[in-house]
C-alpha cells in the first residue's frame, strides 16, 4: 500500500523519525531518566 | 546414511571442553559446531527419533521439520562463529556453560515432545546464568540472580501449562491456536517471558549487558529466538500476538534511542525486532509466519555481528558507555565496518539480509489488509534505522573523537566478525538461500525496482531528520527506568520489609517459648507437685530428682524389651 506512492515513504520517514524523536525525547525521557547511580543508592541493597 | 543430533554433539563439546587443555579445547570449540551445522544440513525432513518412556509414553527427541531444521542450521552457525570469537579465552566454565547452552537451544528447536522441549528448556536456562556470572563483577552478579529467577519462573509457568497438555494425554507438541484454557495462558506466558513481551522483557536489558564480552554474543541469539519458534509452532494466527509485537516494536526502539549504554541499546533492539516476529507469527498467513522465521534467521546473523563488535570496542577501549566512546573508525576500522553492515543489515537496507526478511513481514501486513500494522511496522523500521545505524554507529565511531588509547583486539574476533558481515551480505544477495528452507513455499521477490526506492526513501528521510537534530542525540550520563524498577526497589523493599517483619515474628515467637518452657520445665523435672497431696504434712520442699530414678529405669526397660519381642515375634 505504502510504497506504492512515489515520496510517500520519504515523508514517513522524516514524520515517523520527527514523532519517534520526540515521544523519546520529550514524555517518556522526563517521565523514566534517573542518575546512573540510581539502583547503587540503595536500590540494590536490596537484590 | 547415519543421522546425528546436531544439539547433542554440542551438549559432548560443552561436557569435554573443560576436561582438556587450552589447544585441544580450541579445537573442540570449532569442530563440535561444524559438526553439528553438518548434522543439521544432513537431517532430511521427516525424520524423527522416538522412544518409549514410561506407560508406553513415546518421547520424540528429534523431530526435523523445515522450521526446526531453519532454527537448527542457525544455532550451529552461531555457534561456530562466537566460539571462533571467544577462541582467545581460556575460561573452560564459560566454554561449557556456552556449548550447553547452544546445544539444548538446538534441543529445544529440534524436539518433538513436550517432555524433551521442557528438559532442554531448563538447561537453557541454566546454562546461560553462568554467562553473566562469569564476568564476576558485582553487577553482573545481581543482574544474573535476578535473570535466573525471571527464567525459572518462565519454566516453571511453561512446566505447568506442559503438565496440564501431558496429564490431558498429549504428549507430542502441536499448535495451540484456539484451545484457551489453563495450559494455553501458562505456556503462552512462559513463552511470553522469554521473548520478552512487554512488560515481561525487563529480565533482557537487564542481565544482557552485563553478560562477558563472548557471553553476550551467545545470549543475543538464543533464548529469545527459542521462543519466537515456539510462537510460531504452537501459536500461529493469534490475534492478540499483533498488537504484543508492535508494542514491543516501538518500545524497544524508543528505549534505544534513550540509551546510553552499548550492550544495553543493542539489547532493547533486540525487543523491537523480537516484535517484529510476533507480529509475524499473529499475523499467522504464511508468508506472516515465514517472514517471523526468516526474521528470526537473519537476526541471529546481524545481531551477534553488532554484539561481536560492540563486544569488540569494549575489548580494545574498556569503555561502554556511548560519552565515554566516539571517533574509534580510525583506530579500528575493520570493526566499524563490519559494525557498520550489521546496523545497515538491521535496518533492512538492500543488498544486506534484513532487506529480505523484514519486508515478508510489511507485506504480509498488507495483503491482510492492515494498514495500520503496515504503518506502525516501518515506525519500527525508522526507529532501528536511527538509533543503530545512526546513532549508535555515529557516536561510537564517529562523532567527536575523544582521544581513547585503544588496544588491538585478538584476530580470531576479527575472523568471527568478518564471518557474520560475509554471511549477512550472503544472504541479502542470495535471498533464494533462506528463502527455500523457510517452512512455507512462497513466491517472493524482494529486489523489485518499488521496494528498493520505497526502502531508500524511508531510510533517506530518517537519515536528514537524524543529520539535522543530531545535536539533541547526544548521549548524556543517564539510565531510563524500565519495569525492572518494580522488583528492584518496591518489590525488593517489600521482600526487605517482610524478611525483617519474619524476623521479628520468629524472634518473639522464641521469646515467648522460651518463657513458657521456663515456667513449665520445673513441673516436668517434679511431676509429684502435680499430684494431690494425700500425705498430711507438708511437700519436702526439696524434691530429690534420683528418688524414681531406678524405677523409672527399670519400667522404661522392660517396656523396650516387650516391645523388642513382640515386634521379633511378629515379625517371626
Amino acid at each position: 500500500m505504502w510504497p506504492g506512492l512515489i515520496g510517500v515513504d520519504f515523508f514517513l520517514g522524516l514524520l515517523g523519525c520527527l514523532l519517534l524523536l520526540w515521544l523519546a525525547k520529550v514524555p517518556i525521557n522526563r517521565l523514566v531518566e534517573r542518575k546512573e547511580n540510581y539502583y547503587e543508592r540503595g536500590g540494590d541493597s536490596h537484590d | 546414511m547415519i543421522e546425528f543430533h546436531p544439539g547433542f554433539i554440542l551438549i559432548l563439546g560443552g561436557l569435554l571442553a573443560p576436561l582438556v587443555g587450552k589447544r585441544l579445547r580450541q579445537m573442540v570449540m570449532v569442530i563440535t559446531p561444524l559438526l553439528a551445522l553438518l548434522a543439521s544440513l544432513s537431517l532430511s525432513v521427516g525424520t524423527q527419533w522416538e522412544y518409549s518412556f514410561i506407560n508406553e509414553m513415546q518421547l520424540v527427541v528429534l523431530r526435523a521439520d523445515q522450521l526446526s531444521l531453519l532454527f537448527a542450521v542457525v544455532f550451529s552457525m552461531l555457534t561456530l562463529l562466537a566460539n571462533i570469537y571467544a577462541l582467545h579465552l581460556d575460561r573452560r566454565g564459560e566454554t561449557m556453560a556456552a556449548m550447553l547452552y547452544a546445544g539444548s537451544s538446538i534441543g529445544v528447536v529440534l524436539a518433538g515432545d513436550w517432555l524433551t522441549l521442557i528438559v532442554f528448556w531448563e538447561i537453557m536456562a541454566i546454562a546461560s546464568v553462568f554467562l553473566i556470572w562469569n564476568r564476576r563483577s558485582p553487577q553482573a552478579i545481581s543482574a544474573g540472580f535476578r535473570y535466573i529467577l525471571v527464567h525459572l519462573l518462565s519454566g516453571s509457568l511453561l512446566l505447568a501449562g506442559i503438565f496440564l497438555q501431558v496429564s490431558g494425554g498429549q504428549l507430542e507438541i502441536i499448535s495451540l491456536t484456539g484451545s484457551g484454557g489453563w495450559s494455553y495462558w501458562l505456556i503462552l506466558l512462559g513463552l511470553g517471558i522469554n521473548s520478552a513481551f512487554i512488560p515481561l522483557h525487563a529480565w533482557l536489558p537487564d542481565a544482557y549487558p552485563e553478560a562477558t564480552i563472548t557471553g553476550s554474543v551467545f545470549l543475543c541469539s538464543f533464548t529469545t529466538k527459542t521462543a519466537v519458534y515456539c510462537l510460531i509452532r504452537l501459536f500461529p494466527g493469534t490475534e492478540l500476538l499483533i498488537g504484543v509485537g508492535l508494542l514491543m516494536a516501538l518500545y524497544g526502539v524508543i528505549y534505544a534511542i534513550l540509551e546510553n549504554d552499548i550492550r544495553r541499546l543493542l539489547s532493547y533492539h533486540i525487543i523491537a525486532q523480537l516484535g517484529f516476529m510476533v507480529v509475524g507469527v499473529g499475523l499467522g498467513s504464511a508468508l506472516g509466519l515465514n517472514g517471523a522465521a526468516a526474521h528470526a534467521f537473519n537476526n541471529i546473523l546481524y545481531k551477534s555481528l553488532l554484539f561481536m563488535g560492540a563486544g569488540a570496542v569494549i575489548y580494545a577501549t574498556g569503555y561502554e558507555k556511548l560519552t565515554d566512546l566516539g571517533g574509534l573508525y580510525r583506530k579500528m576500522p575493520l570493526t566499524a565496518v563490519c559494525f557498520g553492515i550489521g546496523a545497515l543489515a538491521i535496518s533492512g537496507v538492500p543488498l544486506l539480509n534484513g532487506f529480505i526478511s523484514k519486508p515478508l513481514l510489511t507485506t504480509a501486513a498488507a495483503v491482510q489488509n492492515l494498514p495500520a500494522v503496515e504503518l506502525l511496522l516501518y515506525l519500527g523500521s525508522i526507529g532501528t534505522f536511527l538509533s543503530i545505524a545512526l546513532k549508535l554507529n555515529y557516536f561510537m565511531f564517529f562523532g567527536t573523537d575523544k582521544g581513547i588509547k585503544v588496544q588491538k583486539i585478538p584476530t580470531n574476533m576479527s575472523v568471527a566478525m568478518v564471518g557474520a558481515t560475509l554471511l549477512c551480505v550472503l544472504y541479502g544477495l542470495v535471498p533464494s538461500l533462506l528463502y527455500h528452507r523457510l517452512p512455507f513455499v512462497m513466491d517472493y521477490a524482494p529486489y523489485t525496482f518499488e521496494h528498493v526506492i520505497s526502502t531508500l526513501q524511508l531510510l533517506l528521510g530518517t537519515f536528514i531528520v537524524f543529520w539535522l537534530l543530531r545535536a539533541r542525540l547526544i548521549p548524556h550520563q543517564a539510565i531510563s527506568l524500565d519495569f525492572d524498577w518494580f522488583y528492584r526497589k518496591p518489590f525488593a523493599t517489600f521482600i526487605w520489609w517482610l524478611v525483617k517483619m519474619i524476623g521479628k515474628f520468629t524472634k518473639g515467637c522464641g521469646v515467648m517459648c522460651n518463657a513458657a518452657l521456663n515456667k513449665v520445665l520445673p513441673f516436668s523435672r517434679n511431676p509429684v507437685k502435680w499430684l494431690p497431696q494425700t500425705v498430711e504434712g507438708p511437700a519436702p520442699s526439696v524434691y530429690n530428682e534420683d528418688r524414681y530414678r531406678v524405677s523409672v529405669g527399670v519400667v522404661v526397660l522392660m517396656s523396650v524389651m516387650i516391645f523388642v519381642v513382640t515386634v521379633f515375634y511378629a515379625w517371626l
